[in-house]
């Protein structure tokens, strides 16, 4: 019996139950079209809101001094300066950089004063970059690289109750313990939807920012993206080998480890919905499997009184399961494929609350799809894995069947 | 009989653990009037030391009774005329190269002092130690060779402090602070001042160098050396006034 033979004859056998086969190719098909769209939505927000959300804060990864992550000292600083940039511009991978003097110090406007967080920006490259100037909501962005002007959160303008084109003070510590002091003009109110932020944060120029803390051409991070999250980690890994031990890279996990726990969470629950989905289409798969071995105990046993190895006997029976087994899995992905190719290219809008609480998050409020071929493999495999699992049963009996009593039909 | 007899004994113990609660604050109260009288002046430089760099900065400072004090930077060049003033709660920053008085808000005291080791709160609001906390004589312990006292001090219910309990080592017969380490909410210690070089400044005896650690940072500190001290002189309090603090060109 030829390999080809035992292929035709399985395909032929699982046939003979054409209504059976189709509800269990069905049902599996039906599970990985469910799956897919639901873990290729997930994916497709990760990675869409991941290399948005980055943008305005952690970027794909950061270039600091090695010290400064630990308590973001203004003494912690990386060069500025030409040949830095041009180094970090070769680093494979990297399709922006843009550098940022990120710190801390007291804001005064009237008779009050608050901790803020400052922000110093190089205006033109920041807004191509994370479109900074589309953020503001009232007043209008920075116009020159070096102009005294502050952009605030909107909670903060509410708390110093500022208007367009009042004065703004910073007050603190400047670069190895010199005094930084200075006043600025409000030139605009940016909004910010996650709300600590928006209470906290003064945007200032680049060279502004560098003059109040007197730090010379320095900054304390230049920020990294890259052409796709997935590139993340070789691009984390050629910049390492590319800047050496005296600068550190931490990529967006690290800056922001309350982004990567939600999404470890949500994928999480994600694959934990979907194994409870298989579970149910592996019983089903796992009884059509057991019936398709059960009523046929008396042809197994005239097939091996004739002469036929037990063990082509257990193959033929692998081989019926399998067809089963891909025949839905080829449905499934060719009724989701279609499906997920139309979400890729128009994306859920997402209204109302929902909409509002994605915003919160500094999402955006689609839902786009992802069509990496990971996914559907993975599918796949979680098939397989259940075929394999319900494939021990017949391959049990068909070892154990008696060939004396099968015939008899006595079992 | 047996009850009159621990009626007896809880009130004789009652007594001494009030006594005992009585003159910690009395030691205290005696410290810190030590160190300021009923009104103050003194002239210090500060050094702060850090591992990549050190910076020096002169100021002088008046105090009068608890709740006044103006402390004005003489040098370096670029922060000269920079003051802080304390009026009871409120403090404000005198900002000469803006031109702008910043108030400090209450959130901010526990903030580095001129980028120093000392807190907004340790350099203008010493008072509170007395009027805010509550004082527990905890053992008696030697500090660099002079015999102490150690007293715990707790802030009471409410009050406007940004420290979670004191220990204070003052010496006997002198009344100087000689140690203090502050601990936050959590228990942690989180700075230790310790005083040193006694000697007679404005005719007292008064530690003439005080330096404040960090617990957490071994490598750097902050040193304040104290040049002249003048004690209980007649000062208005509208010396203390916001435009003084702008005008004081001494």
């Amino acid at each position: 019996m030829t390999p080809e033979f035992t292929a035709r004859l399985a395909w032929r056998n699982i046939w003979r139950q054409k209504r059976r086969t189709l509800i269990t190719a069905g049902a599996i098909s039906a599970a990985l079209l469910l799956a897919l769209f639901m873990r290729s939505m997930q994916e497709g927000s990760y990675s869409q809101n991941l290399d948005n959300a980055t943008r305005f804060y952690s970027g794909y990864l950061q270039l600091q001094e090695p010290g400064f992550a630990e308590n973001q000292s203004i003494d912690r600083l990386l060069p500025a300066d030409q040949s830095f940039e041009t180094k970090i511009r070769s680093i494979k991978g990297v399709s922006i950089a843009v550098p940022r003097l990120e710190s801390f110090a007291l804001g005064a406007a009237g008779d009050r004063s608050k901790g803020v967080m400052v922000m110093g920006v190089a205006p033109r490259a920041e807004n191509d970059y994370s479109g900074l100037a589309e953020r503001v909501q009232k007043g209008r962005y920075f116009s020159s690289e070096d102009e005294k002007a502050v952009l605030v959160g909107g909670k903060l303008a509410e708390y110093f109750s500022l208007k367009i084109g009042n004065e703004f003070v910073l007050y603190g510590q400047g670069y190895h313990g010199t005094t930084a002091a200075g006043l600025y003009k409000v030139a605009g109110i940016i909004h910010f939807p996650n709300q600590q932020i928006d209470a906290r944060i003064v945007y200032l120029p680049l060279k502004t920012a560098q003059a109040l803390y007197q730090t010379g051409n320095q900054v304390s991070a230049w920020v990294l993206h890259g052409d796709a999250v997935k590139e993340i980690p070789r691009l984390e890994k050629s910049a390492r080998e590319q800047m050496g031990k005296s600068v550190k890279v931490r990529n967006w996990a690290d800056i922001s480890p309350e982004l990567a726990q939600q999404i470890a969470l949500d994928r999480a629950s994600g694959i934990f919905m979907i194994l409870v989905l298989y579970g149910v289409v592996g019983f089903g798969l796992f009884a059509t499997i057991v019936m398709m071995t059960l009523e046929r105990r008396r042809e197994f046993a005239v097939m091996l009184a004739t002469g036929m190895e037990r063990a082509k006997l257990q193959v033929l029976v692998i081989l019926e399961s399998l067809f089963i087994a891909l025949t839905g899995v080829i449905m499934g992905f060719v009724l989701a494929f279609p499906i997920l190719l139309w979400f890729y290219y128009h994306p859920i809008q997402l209204t109302g609350d929902l909409a509002a609480t994605f915003e919160e998050m500094g999402f955006e409020a689609i839902m786009p799809f992802s069509l990496a071929p990971e996914l559907f493999l993975g599918q796949m495999l979680i098939v397989l894995t259940l075929l394999v699992i319900c494939c021990l049963y017949p391959l049990v009996r068909i070892f154990k069947l008696e060939v004396a009593a099968g015939l008899k039909g006595n079992l | 009989m047996k009850k009159s007899l621990i009626f007896l004994f809880i009130v004789f113990f009652g007594m001494a653990g009030l006594a005992q609660a009585d003159s910690a604050s009395e030691i205290i109260t005696k410290a810190d009037l030590k160190m300021r009288g009923q009104s103050s002046y003194t002239e210090m430089t500060m050094q702060i030391v850090r591992p990549s760099w050190t910076r020096s900065m002169s100021m002088k400072a008046w105090t009068k009774e608890q709740n006044y004090s103006l402390v004005l930077v003489t040098a370096p060049a670029q922060d000269k005329g920079s003051s802080s003033l304390k009026r009871f709660k409120e403090m404000w920053n005198w900002v000469p190269n803006i031109e702008r008085i910043i108030k400090i808000a209450p959130s901010m005291l526990g903030q580095s002092w001129m980028g120093s080791d000392f807190t907004n709160d340790d350099l203008i609001n010493q008072s509170s130690i007395v009027v805010d906390y509550i004082h527990k004589l905890i053992k008696e312990e030697a500090f660099d060779k002079a015999p102490c006292w150690v007293v715990e001090a707790t802030p009471k219910p409410n009050a406007p402090v940004v420290w979670g309990k004191q220990v204070i080592w003052i010496s006997k017969g002198e009344y100087n602070m000689r140690k203090v380490e502050y601990y936050d909410e959590f228990e942690d210690l989180i700075n230790t001042m310790s005083t040193f070089d006694v000697k007679t400044l404005g005719g007292r005896k008064i530690p003439a160098r005080q330096e404040m650690q960090p617990a957490d940072k071994p490598d750097q500190k902050t040193v304040l050396l104290y040049h002249k001290a003048q004690f209980n002189f007649d000062i208005p309090t509208d010396f203390f006034s916001q435009k003084n603090m702008r005008d004081l060109r001494i």
